[in-house]
């Protein structure tokens, strides 16, 4: 028998070309006891690699392969929990000596944590190796006795490594003379970076992506043959038949080692430390009531119950210090005046809302606790928080400083492979041009890597595509083989984990592209080390809600606007709600026309509706009927009427199958919320049924029909997979209806903030543009003394602020804003002289029109520019340019475009301006669209985010928005019309479409069915 | 001195060591000094390629072995 001490997953990053699930399912096939993983600085796969050893009953031996200061390899396993907790240290210090990209770990830092690991000499590139490699065997004497003074005798082994280079017989002989003089133990590896030997393609492939090279290219780090495989313990026999130790001591390290990760610690920072954890359960009890003495004002015994419930789960949980963090984190943005707003199951909770943490009545909702938390679950709690995008990272800040840079790291995530990061990879790697790889990748949507062919067949744009080509065969192989690989690391843009030790306990720290320190954890595996993350997320709708309150000072008070406002709703009710939070998307229009929301609940059940599982599930036009009244709700069993009656009988939110499995199977709420989770992650059909069993088994057990649990079974089946949190909904419609009445009763402030924090929404700044346009507010041009950096708002205006220039840096605009405090600009060449603005932004300037105010000519503008720039400084005599005045303008259509290429908007007139004169009349604007009931429609106009969402057939469907100079029209393009037009759908910016017009009732908006496409130019 | 063969040869064998070849005249293996295997231009299909690298009783010799052919080439010669 043969272990494998020496393996690297596909966590070494561009260096590992087989699955941790291939590797432990062959491991296991050879009955091997044990497997280490050694990936390159890292221990990523840790966790997973846990999981799934145990469970294969193959004992997982954690290890690193690390890089010493002085470039050298060591392969370290940890014996034990100690062991690990010193690799975690060691590959910590390695990259605060080395970089962001490169791990370096002084021989300082292994003396300091040497305890509990194994070091094997490591491989070609290690000390030892190299030193031999020279021929020189002193050295190498030297680098044994310094692994052996660091780590001490019995804890070093000579690593022995048979793959057939060139070098690996004077290496094998040097080894095994070291082994003679020292009588250091030997033992074999084999280096493993995949699992077969016709998988050293992807290897080779890998490492040219990550050495940036070609097929085509030497590097020294590409593998010289493909011999570093899991090969069989046979094999490993065979090939080290002269060493039989070698091998013998693969299964003695192996049984040395224990499995080195605790998942059942808990390390959240205690809120007091040192004291008893009732202390911190008390105080949260004491805040829960003076929150709930706020927010309610009377204690009802149903709400005293409801408190209690909460507060003895948290207590049982253990849960406590969690919820005053977090309640301590929202404390320093309320007295720092940074907006934020709770989402998700953490609103499921009346203690949360009593914190001030979400803005949802979980009582008055009579949302269930357990969605969020529950004892039987024991998951550790999650408190998700947006904040205002542009304090988020303030906030973080915070944390660190309260809980100690040591203690706090944002949590990492792994870019992983899909089709399009695959193909360009790799066709790189294979030496494809840049031209080729351009059109290898184009319109390749983000499927797996290994649906790529699927696609192909799927997707009419596709049909020619050169990828069907014989040639791209094996590439498509490649890319397959590679799907979900982690190409590289990354950091989560909220998640920030807490810890009451050092953090190193459980993960190595490493800097990130921002700076700051990230585990090596992505938030999948983070929480079974025994961290608890937490969400702190950047949400741009809250910079445009706090820009405009602040905008609007004592006339708005945010916090008390009318839920019940008539004008709110009446545009909602119109579909009119571009610009409001999570109801602007077509679809959402479309719902809102029909549904006509006049309660805050219709805009909760909005949020949950407009998804893709009650798409597909057809819930959406039911609901709506019953909504109005128009079909009858009833209800298959006399229970279920208490939790569907607020959803017309529909099952819409998860909350509601947990309570339909609580009421009618007797399932407790941890149970039933065990079910939701299960049929959430679509398991397989046995499973399914398995469960559906065990549901109508304990319905028919309270009496209930057979029929009637299976119909009720049928409808948590139609639902749950894709049931939303009603808290979630809850949560997100808070902040759509206040937006709402924003864009409402102060639309050009609210618009102005909008464009402000852009990029976000789901249009582009134009389209606010022309939306705020239609309600007669007036798009001032940039102008180079009138315009702020950003848009400002006036009585009924928007003025273009220079920010939204291309090429505006900060130090340009700073430059412009100071000089134009001292005195405004005379004239460009004043502006030239006095500013330090570079002359590809001052071009953009003139293009954007900012200097329309000085000559309205801006190609003569243009042309004076580059004299200003050659006399700036030198002559006094200032006007050197020869006249310019025959200079025609550009035509209006040309001034357009360039003011739309700089600005991304404009600030005057739409595209369809120009292109309207030459259509015949039979082309209706969306106004006159709008106006009709049905018939037949051609219109034209710029094409808005085509895109192709799941639907309830399983047919592809392509939806867009075509925008005019009225406004908006929603286009529905089904797949045999999407077949025939789908590559000019997606690669002309105006079009043509003929088709007829729908609506489903008489309150929809007009939407065009497509039936012809054309590009319009 | 060196000079490239690239010629077919058969190879006797001892065991499972290469021990003697043909080419002009016989050659006896005495030793073995390296051997190594090459990855070959994998996505040219060109095969995995075995090298001996062997001392006979006349010279230095380089011999491929090509598996997938099951191929003995005489390489190189050194003095």
């Amino acid at each position: 028998m043969f272990v494998h001490l020496h393996v690297h997953s596909p966590y070494s990053f561009l260096d590992g070309a087989s699955s941790l699930e291939a590797l432990l399912h062959q491991a296991d096939q050879w009955e091997m006891p044990a497997l280490a993983i050694t990936d390159h600085s890292n221990v990523s796969a840790a966790v997973e690699f846990h999981k799934l050893a145990q469970g294969l009953g193959i004992k997982p031996i954690q290890g690193a392969e690390i890089t010493t200061e002085d470039g050298t390899h060591l392969t370290l396993l940890a014996e034990n929990s100690t062991g690990y907790q010193s690799l975690c240290r060691l590959i910590t210090a390695g990259f605060a000596r080395g970089s962001r990209h490169q791990c370096l770990v002084p021989w300082e830092a292994l003396r300091e944590n040497a305890r509990g690991l194994i070091a094997l000499s490591g491989c070609h590139h290690s000390g030892t190796a190299q030193a031999l490699l020279r021929r020189d065997y002193a050295q190498a004497k030297l680098e044994v006795l310094r692994l052996l003074e660091i780590f001490g005798p019995g804890q070093v082994y000579l690593e022995m490594i048979q793959n057939y280079l060139p070098f690996s017989k004077r290496l094998l002989e040097g080894i095994a003379k070291l082994h003679g003089d020292l009588r250091v133990p030997l033992v074999a590896t084999n280096n493993v970076h995949y699992l077969r030997k016709e998988d050293f393609p992807i290897h080779d492939l890998l490492v040219c992506v990550r050495t940036q090279t070609t097929v085509h290219q030497l590097h020294p780090e590409r593998p010289f043959n493909g011999e570093n495989y899991l090969a069989a313990p046979e094999e490993m026999q065979r090939r080290f038949a002269a060493f039989p130790e070698a091998v013998e001591n693969t299964l003695e390290i192996a049984e040395r080692c224990s499995p080195a990760l605790d998942l059942t610690e808990n390390l959240f920072p205690r809120y007091f430390p040192g004291e008893e954890p009732e202390k911190a359960s008390q105080f949260l009890r004491e805040l829960t009531w003076q929150g709930a003495r706020r927010r309610y004002g009377t204690i009802t015994p149903a709400l005293r119950e409801r408190i209690e419930h909460e507060l003895n789960i948290i207590q049982q949980l253990d849960a406590a210090d969690y919820f005053l963090a977090v309640w301590d984190l929202v404390q320093y943005a309320q007295k720092h005046g940074i907006r934020y707003a709770g989402r998700g199951s953490a609103a499921d909770s009346v203690v949360v809302y009593c914190l001030g943490i979400t803005n949802v009545d979980a009582f008055a909702r009579g949302l269930l606790f357990e969605r969020f938390l529950s004892l039987e679950r024991a998951q550790k709690p999650d408190i998700d928080i947006d904040f205002d995008a542009r304090y988020r990272d303030q906030v973080a800040d915070y944390v660190y400083r309260r809980y100690g840079p040591e203690k706090v790291a944002s949590v990492c995530t792994f870019h992983t492979y899909h089709a399009r990061s695959a193909l360009r990879d790799l066709g790189k790697a294979l030496g494809c041009s840049q031209a080729e790889l351009k059109r290898l990748t184009k319109n390749i949507t983000s499927v797996p890597a290994d649906g790529i062919r699927a696609l192909l067949h799927r997707l009419p744009e596709l049909k020619h595509h050169p990828l069907h080509g014989e040639k791209y065969a094996r590439l498509l192989d490649y890319c397959a083989a590679i799907n979900a690989f982690p190409r590289q690391m990354g950091t989560h843009l909220g998640g920030l984990v807490v810890s009451g030790e050092p953090l190193t306990k459980v993960t190595p720290l490493q800097p990130s592209a921002k700076g700051v320190l990230i585990t090596q954890f992505d938030k999948n595996t983070i929480e079974d080390l025994g961290l608890i993350k937490i969400d702190l997320l950047s949400l741009r709708t809250l910079s445009a809600v706090s820009d405009t309150v602040q905008e609007l000072g004592p006339r708005l008070n945010y916090n008390e606007i009318p839920l019940d406002d008539g004008a709110t709703f009446a545009r909602l009710q119109r579909g009119d709600t571009v610009g409001i939070f999570q109801l602007e998307s077509p679809a959402q229009r479309s719902l809102q026309s029909r549904l006509k929301a006049d309660r805050f609940e219709d805009i909760v059940a909005s949020v949950a509706l407009i998804r893709p599982g009650p798409i597909k599930g057809n819930m959406v036009d039911p609901f709506i009927a019953r909504r109005q009244g128009k079909e009858q709700v009833t209800y298959i069993h006399p229970q279920l009427e208490k939790i569907l009656a607020p959803t017309y009988g529909v099952v819409l939110y998860q909350e509601q199958v947990i309570e339909i499995a609580t009421e009618i199977a007797g399932f407790t709420p941890g149970e039933a919320d065990r079910l939701r989770k299960a049929m959430t992650k679509f398991r397989s059909q046995a499973e399914m049924e398995a469960i559906g069993r065990e549901f109508i088994q304990k319905a028919l057990a309270r009496g209930v029909e057979r029929q009637t649990a299976e119909t009720i079974f049928s409808y948590i089946v139609g639902y749950a997979g894709y049931g939303f949190c009603e808290a979630h909904a809850a949560a997100f419609a808070d902040t759509a209806y206040r937006t709402a009445y924003l864009l409402e009763h102060f639309p050009a402030q609210f618009y102005a903030a909008l464009l402000n924090a852009q990029p976000m929404g789901f249009y582009p700044p134009n389209t606010l543009c022309v939306q705020a346009r239609s309600r007669g507010i007036t798009i001032l041009p940039l102008h180079i003394n009138e315009s702020a950096a950003q848009f400002t708002a006036g009585d009924n205006n928007i003025r273009i602020g220079l920010k939204q220039v291309a090429g505006m840096e900060a130090a340009c605009l700073e430059s412009i804003l100071e000089e134009r405090e001292k005195s405004k600009f005379s004239s460009l060449q004043d502006f030239v002289y006095r500013t330090k603005v570079k002359k590809d932004v001052a071009e953009n300037l003139i293009l954007g029109g900012a200097f329309d105010w000085f000559s309205p000519n801006r190609r003569a503008l243009l042309w004076k520019l580059p004299h200003y720039y050659q006399s700036k400084g030198g002559s006094l005599f200032l006007e050197t340019s020869p006249a310019c005045s025959q200079i025609p303008d550009f035509s209006p259509f040309e001034r357009w475009l360039k003011e739309y290429a700089v600005l991304r908007l404009t600030a005057q007139g739409h595209i369809m301006d120009f292109f309207r004169p030459q259509l015949p009349k039979t082309v209706l604007t969306s106004r006159e669209v709008a106006a009709r009931r049905e018939g037949p429609a051609q219109m034209a106009g710029l094409v808005i985010r085509p895109h192709r969402p799941p639907t309830r057939s399983g047919r592809t469907v392509v939806f867009l928005t075509l925008e005019d100079e009225y406004g908006l029209v929603d286009v529905t393009v089904f797949e045999d019309v999407y077949r025939k037009y789908g590559r000019v759908l997606y690669s002309e910016p105006l079009l043509l479409v003929t088709g007829t017009i729908s609506r489903r009732d008489e309150a929809e908006l007009a939407s065009i069915i497509a039936t012809g496409i054309t590009a319009l130019r | 001195m060196s000079k490239l063969v690239n010629q077919p040869i058969e190879l006797k064998f001892r065991g499972s060591f290469p021990a003697a070849f043909h080419f002009g005249r016989e050659f006896k293996i005495k030793y073995i000094l390296n051997h190594w295997r090459e990855g070959g231009q994998w996505w040219l299909d060109e095969p995995e390629l075995f090298v001996y690298e062997v001392l006979t009783d006349k010279c230095r010799c380089e011999l491929h072995f090509l598996p997938e052919l099951e191929q003995w080439i005489l390489y190189r010669l050194t003095d």
